[in-house]
């Protein structure tokens, strides 16, 4: 597996707090990496390491193949960057600040760089903006705005912080989309609170707590892992649900009353095609129901997280 | 995406000040033409100090209001540059726009060094404009007799960091004039480059414009205590400016030879402090 990022055992330390410990990521070439965490997980402080913003306490992080410490602006000239809230010189108009980005990663005639500001325009759906003062913007503008000069050099890598905070439903819908349409030109890692939106177009989650890793891992593997079925079995099912505690992909049976059983398994392939056989055939349960609990991003992120965590962002 | 694509190559120089061509555009915006104006209109105020009493009030005696004119045009240049320079770095950093420009390839050190160079030809075109206007409207009034007075006249004047003056005081020469505007610009340039240094190693403004402030402060001190020994400094141009007002030859090869070494070593100590600073 190629990796874009990865860091070894990163750590950042602010006076007596601990914004990182030991992190040890990975996030695979030409994915979309969703990197989630509450409030003050270290995301951002991760990021801003990632970029050169900030320093580790400890440890070190390659980004494509480089180290950060040492390449980091040949690093840079390979990354887009959105911070979580982005600034630009207000005074400056639109098209000014994308062709301010674009000379600053890309050689080319002035005409070229003109015609690549236009392309990155109409790919943010701000051409008709473009002569407007970044002052002038909307949050949602601005966001777009960030997304369309982190993406004018036609980076490797793209590293978004939050890009779609902020924005009511059609700017977020927009922002994703734009996601999207990018993920075949370069790997993304973007950090959400959203995770329906993670869920929806990424392929690989790194779930971070306390400045600590908690998951990571392919988005399948990561909803596949740890699947489970209800299965609702007539009677008291006999001997079945202890059977299944046996089998080696089953990593738990719950009974929940009425002949109601969550079996949990570690293999969801084996499962699909295990289950019902080992239950009928083997054990002749007279099987009523059979189906999956569909877990989602969230089902894992809160099991994982807990639910409820609030703190400032770092 | 509607647009064709243009092959554009990257770039792939890596050095440390790739971007300063870039970044110099960007701040030479920051100053022109408003920031200088600014610096314009401060010191064509001074004027007024004398063009008001003299014409509205009708007072003749204006030898001693033109003295003080430029002793303080001298100190509102300097005031000015620290109070205009004082957020060159951290208003990027408070606005959040260095995020933006570190996170692009473009060196730390090519940021500081555009933001001191553009600060400091802006600071320099400003005291280059208001004194060509100055100087005619200078001389006009030396046309008509109003800067010549006695030693008592100026007895309550002499207290001025311009220094001594004699029985009678003549208008400078133009290239002793020229010379008095190039020390007072290599000055507000050596305070852009002691406030550019602050901004890159102090998180608060308000300390940083405290601290610019003190600059000019032991300039003066240094100037009244120590001229004689400080000529190799900035100190000696403030000698310079006050030699140039009483018509005496100006000296400024040697103190601003060694002021623009003073700078770009405050610069360079900038450069190294803002390479480790941490960007919120």
């Amino acid at each position: 597996m190629n990796a874009t990022i990865e860091t070894f055992g990163l750590a950042k330390r602010y006076r007596k707090v601990e914004a990182l410990k030991n992190l040890d990521m990975t996030v695979p070439a030409n994915t979309v990496c969703g990197f989630l965490g509450p409030n003050g997980a270290g995301k951002t402080t991760t990021m801003r390491i990632l970029m050169g913003l900030s320093r580790p306490t400890t440890g070190t992080a390659k980004i494509l193949g480089s180290p950060i410490d040492s390449d980091g602006l040949s690093i840079r000239s390979r990354v887009g960057y959105l911070s979580q809230d982005p600034s630009f010189y207000p005074r400056f108009r639109v098209h000014s600040v994308l062709r301010f980005a674009a000379r600053r990663y890309l050689s080319g005639s002035r005409a070229a760089i003109d015609v690549r500001v236009e392309e990155t325009l109409e790919q943010i759906g701000l051409a008709d903006r473009a002569g407007r003062r970044v002052k002038a913007l909307s949050g949602g503008e601005r966001q777009r705005l960030g997304i369309g000069q982190a993406v004018i050099g036609r980076p490797e890598l793209l590293i978004l912080d939050e890009p779609s905070v902020g924005l009511d439903p059609e700017g977020r819908f927009q922002v994703l989309s734009l996601i999207e349409s990018l993920r075949d030109q370069a790997t993304i890692f973007y950090s959400s609170h959203i995770l329906d939106d993670v869920q929806r177009i990424a392929d690989h989650v790194v779930i971070l707590d306390r400045g600590e890793i908690i998951a990571q891992g392919p988005m399948e593997q990561f909803l596949g892992s740890g699947a489970r079925y209800r299965v609702v079995i007539e009677g008291t099912g006999g001997s079945a649900p202890q059977a299944l505690q046996g089998l080696p992909w089953v990593t738990g049976v719950e009974g929940v009353g009425d002949g109601t059983w969550e079996v949990s398994v570690s293999n969801q392939e084996t499962a699909e095609r295990e289950l019902m056989p080992v239950l009928a055939r083997d054990h002749g349960a007279a099987i009523r129901e059979l189906r999956p609990l569909v877990r989602s991003l969230e089902d894992i992120y809160v099991g994982a997280v807990g639910a409820g965590e609030v703190g400032d962002d770092r | 995406m509607t647009a064709e694509r243009v092959p554009l190559p990257r770039i792939e120089a890596i050095h440390p000040f790739r971007g300063y061509i870039g970044m110099l555009g960007v701040e030479m915006r920051v100053w022109f033409p408003w920031r200088v104006a600014i610096l314009v209109l401060a010191g064509l105020g001074i004027f007024a100090t004398i063009y008001i009493p003299w014409q509205i009030a009708g007072v003749n005696q204006l030898g001693p209001l033109f003295l003080w004119s430029m002793a303080l045009w001298l100190v509102v240049v300097l005031i000015s540059t620290i109070s205009l320079s004082e957020g060159t770095v951290l208003g990027d950093i408070d606005r959040g726009t260095i995020s933006w420009l570190v996170a692009m390839p473009i060196g730390r050190p090519a940021i500081i060094a555009a933001k001191a160079a553009a600060a400091a030809f802006g600071v320099g075109a400003a005291v280059f404009i208001t004194g060509g206007l100055l100087y005619p409207l200078y001389n006009m009034a030396a046309k008509r007799g109003i800067t010549e007075f006695t030693v008592d006249e100026l007895s309550e004047v002499t207290e001025s960091p311009i220094g001594r003056w004699g029985t009678y005081i003549s208008l400078p020469d133009v290239g002793t004039y020229l010379s008095m505007l190039f020390a007072i610009a290599l000055l507000a340039a050596f305070l852009v480059a002691v406030m550019i240094l602050l901004g890159s190693s102090i998180r608060s403004r308000t300390a940083v414009f405290g601290l610019g402030l003190a600059a000019p402060a032991f300039l003066i001190a240094g100037w009244v205590a120590a001229r004689d020994a400080l000529v190799a400094s900035p100190v000696g141009l403030v000698t310079a400016v006050a030699e140039g007002v009483q018509d005496r030859p100006v000296e400024v090869l040697v103190p601003a030879t060694a002021t623009v070494a003073l700078s770009i070593a405050l610069v360079a100590l900038a450069i190294w402090r803002f390479g480790r600073r941490e960007l919120s």
